[in-house]
């Protein structure tokens, strides 16, 4: 559990954050969201004291940060940002195994941790010996976050760690980064500017504007009850209706009635199923039945819920 | 019709014309006053035939098309031409002095040194044509190095007057040889005991920088004839004594401080941000992150600092010879004075020999560095 209270950042007369406070639960994927300047990386960067807060505390289960060592709080916290940092001069392996080998993990161990992060993130073995500069940006990144991931830490802090990737391999590490959070169960500090990124990955949104934290809750939240007019534009202004339906999936809306066609997957998104019955020129789908049960269909009256 | 290699077309033709314009070598009846030349086609049948096949053999390779082969005859051709070069000026050199008397001295003429320098040049091209690594340069350069030893442990060289200067004073040479390697290496190490932390305290403070590159820059702009003179008076005020070696050590530490303190902090300033903030990020402490990431990142171009520093200290340690500090200047100065141009030889072409072997060696260390994370 990470708890930030009342958390302040000045600069001179400028406060890049101000009086930020939220609580993320342990094993909750939060996106820490807001526009250029709107000091979502500070807020970020203070948790792992990279910058020290002018005023408040954050404490995590219930420890303020403050007093404790910063490299031992830093070797407990997994970082991965945007421009990767990988060490150029050091191959993958020594790479990810940059904070066991900090904490002092017997070798044994730390190649054993290797393997299996190369595993985890569905990387060739054979990659641990090449070094940064022979690895395209996705697989660089992932090694990033094999790296962030390598001691086992209970927090993971990602500052836009996909932002500098073409569409699909961010698209696959995103997938990837998902199906991660549900098998380990991380607690995950997420900053992006891109709310579709953060309604696809978060399960709570902190959206910041001018160092303010102006709305803090779940995806859904954010978008049928929106603070402000800031949220409702940020959160995709007309296009909003769209977003809620991207959040849901078929299986919840599905009604027995059959009809014919090419069924889609339960677990489609309300968004593609929508799509899907504009490309088609119809106003219902088949969808596959679960398991072995019986093929429903789904209407475009069922999507507006 | 037009060369195929016009390096080697230009340097050939320069090399001949070297040849046509000044003697091979100079006779004189004594050490102190200039000789009469005595053209490379004087200097018998036997010298000048085989020097003037091999160089119609590589004036005719810069017209023959292709890229390796040429490159790789040129390089055999040229290298053995160079060494043929210098077996002639000795083998010249001793068939003049056999029926001259003791006292008369033969030296190297500018049509030798002409056509050394471009037949060096046609080996160094050759060998860059061929994108030769490190290793075959090294080896080039060493068989040559080796032929010339074996040539002057023959005795080849002995009738030349630099040979003679060398043998009047082969004791004084090996001290002062070692003397100038010695003022060279204390000087160099002190500059990187200094300039090194001076040179991170800069990248760690960048806004101190302008005033101590500018304090360093203005050192660099002293001669150093004067830099030399003007530690004289407060040296000697102190009691240290403004000539010897402690003045030299402290002038050449003064001008090696500049390239040893930019190139550390460029180095340090150079390795990327995000290195650095991942690197934090993770917990490696400050220390962990200088020694573990901005030291071996910014090795090379600390390097290339070095580099320069110890090939401008080699140079510039002739000069120190003024002040007494000994070296290899001193025979430079000792030759000036007395108007014997074979003995300010014998002070200069080992120390351009010194200076390039450095320089190569620490090209070779700063390759390695390069390198070696690639590997």
């Amino acid at each position: 559990m990470i708890e930030l209270d009342r958390l302040t950042k000045t600069y001179g007369a400028r406060a890049s954050v101000s009086d930020v406070s939220f609580t993320v639960e342990k094993g909750v994927f939060c996106a820490i969201v807001g526009s250029s300047g709107s000091g979502k990386s500070t807020t970020l960067r203070m948790i792992n004291r990279l910058i020290e807060p002018s005023a408040g505390s954050i404490r995590i289960n219930g420890e303020n940060i403050a007093t404790l060592p910063v490299e031992g709080l830093r070797r407990r916290i997994g970082y991965a940002i945007q421009s990767v940092g990988l060490f150029p001069h050091w191959d993958v392996a020594d790479n990810i195994a940059t904070v066991p080998r900090l904490l002092k993990w017997p070798e044994e161990r730390v190649q054993q941790r290797v393997d299996e992060l190369l595993a985890m993130l569905q990387l060739d073995p054979a990659m641990g010996g090449k070094f940064p500069h022979q690895l395209s940006g996705g697989q660089q990144q992932r090694i990033g976050v094999a790296r962030a991931l390598a001691a086992d830490p209970e927090v993971l802090l990602m500052d836009e760690p996909f932002g500098a990737l073409d569409p699909i391999t961010r698209e696959a590490l995103r997938a990837e980064l998902s199906r991660i959070h549900r098998s380990t169960g991380k607690t995950i500090l997420f900053v992006t500017h891109d709310i579709d990124e953060a309604l696809q990955l978060a399960d709570v949104i902190a959206l910041l504007r001018d160092g303010k934290l102006v709305q803090f809750g779940p995806p859904i939240e954010l978008l049928t009850q929106p603070a402000d007019d800031f949220v409702r534009d940020f959160m995709g202004g007309g296009t909003l209706g769209l977003k809620l339906l991207a959040l849901r999936q078929v299986g919840e809306r599905v009604s027995p009635e059959p009809v014919p066609g090419e069924p889609i997957a339960p677990e489609t998104t309300l968004a593609e199923a929508l799509s899907q019955m504009v490309l088609r020129r119809t106003s219902r789908l088949p969808v596959r039945g679960t398991t072995g049960g019986a093929n429903g269909s789904i209407g475009l009256s069922d999507l507006i819920g | 019709m037009m060369p195929r290699h016009r390096v080697l077309f230009v340097l050939i033709l320069a090399a001949i014309a070297g040849c046509a314009l000044g003697g091979f070598v100079s006779e004189a009846p004594n050490r102190l006053v200039s000789g009469h030349s005595i053209m490379l086609w004087q200097a018998g049948p036997s010298v000048s035939l085989w020097l003037t096949i091999w160089a119609a053999a590589l004036l005719l390779l810069s017209f023959v098309p292709g890229r390796r082969s040429p490159a790789v005859a040129a390089l055999i051709i040229g290298a053995g031409t160079l060494l043929l070069l210098i077996f002639d000026a000795g083998h010249t050199a001793a068939a003049l002095m056999a029926s001259a008397p003791s006292a008369a001295r033969v030296s190297l003429g500018w049509a030798f040194w002409a056509s050394g320098f471009c037949l060096a040049m046609i080996v160094i091209d050759a060998l860059q044509r061929l994108r030769a690594g490190h290793l075959l340069s090294l080896a080039v350069v060493l068989i040559l190095i080796a032929a010339i030893a074996v040539f002057a442990v023959l005795g080849t060289f002995d009738a030349l007057s630099l040979a003679r200067e060398y043998a009047a004073r082969h004791a004084e040479f090996a001290k002062e040889l070692g003397r100038h390697c010695m003022l060279v290496a204390i000087a160099v190490v002190l500059a990187v005991a200094i300039g090194a932390p001076l040179g991170l305290y800069v990248a760690r403070q960048p806004g101190r920088s302008t005033g101590i590159f500018g304090a360093l820059n203005l050192l660099q702009t002293i001669p150093s004839v004067a830099l030399f003179g003007l530690l004289i008076a407060p040296l000697s005020a102190l009691g240290i004594g403004g000539i010897g070696a402690v003045p030299a050590i402290i002038a050449l530490v003064l001008y090696s401080l500049l390239p040893v303190v930019r190139n550390t902090e460029a180095g340090i300033s150079g390795v990327d941000p995000g290195v650095i903030d991942a690197a934090r990020g993770m917990g490696l402490t400050p220390t962990q992150i200088l020694w573990r990431i901005e030291l071996p990142l910014g090795m090379p171009v600390f390097l290339a600092g070095l580099r320069i520093v110890t090939v401008q200290a080699i140079g510039l340690t002739i000069v120190a010879a003024l002040i007494g500090a000994g070296g290899l200047g001193s025979f430079v100065f000792q030759g000036i004075g007395q108007y014997a141009i074979d003995l300010v030889l014998l002070g200069a072409l080992p120390t351009i020999a010194l200076a390039l072997a450095a320089d190569f060696i620490l090209a070779l260390l700063a390759a390695f560095f390069e390198r070696s994370p690639h590997d």
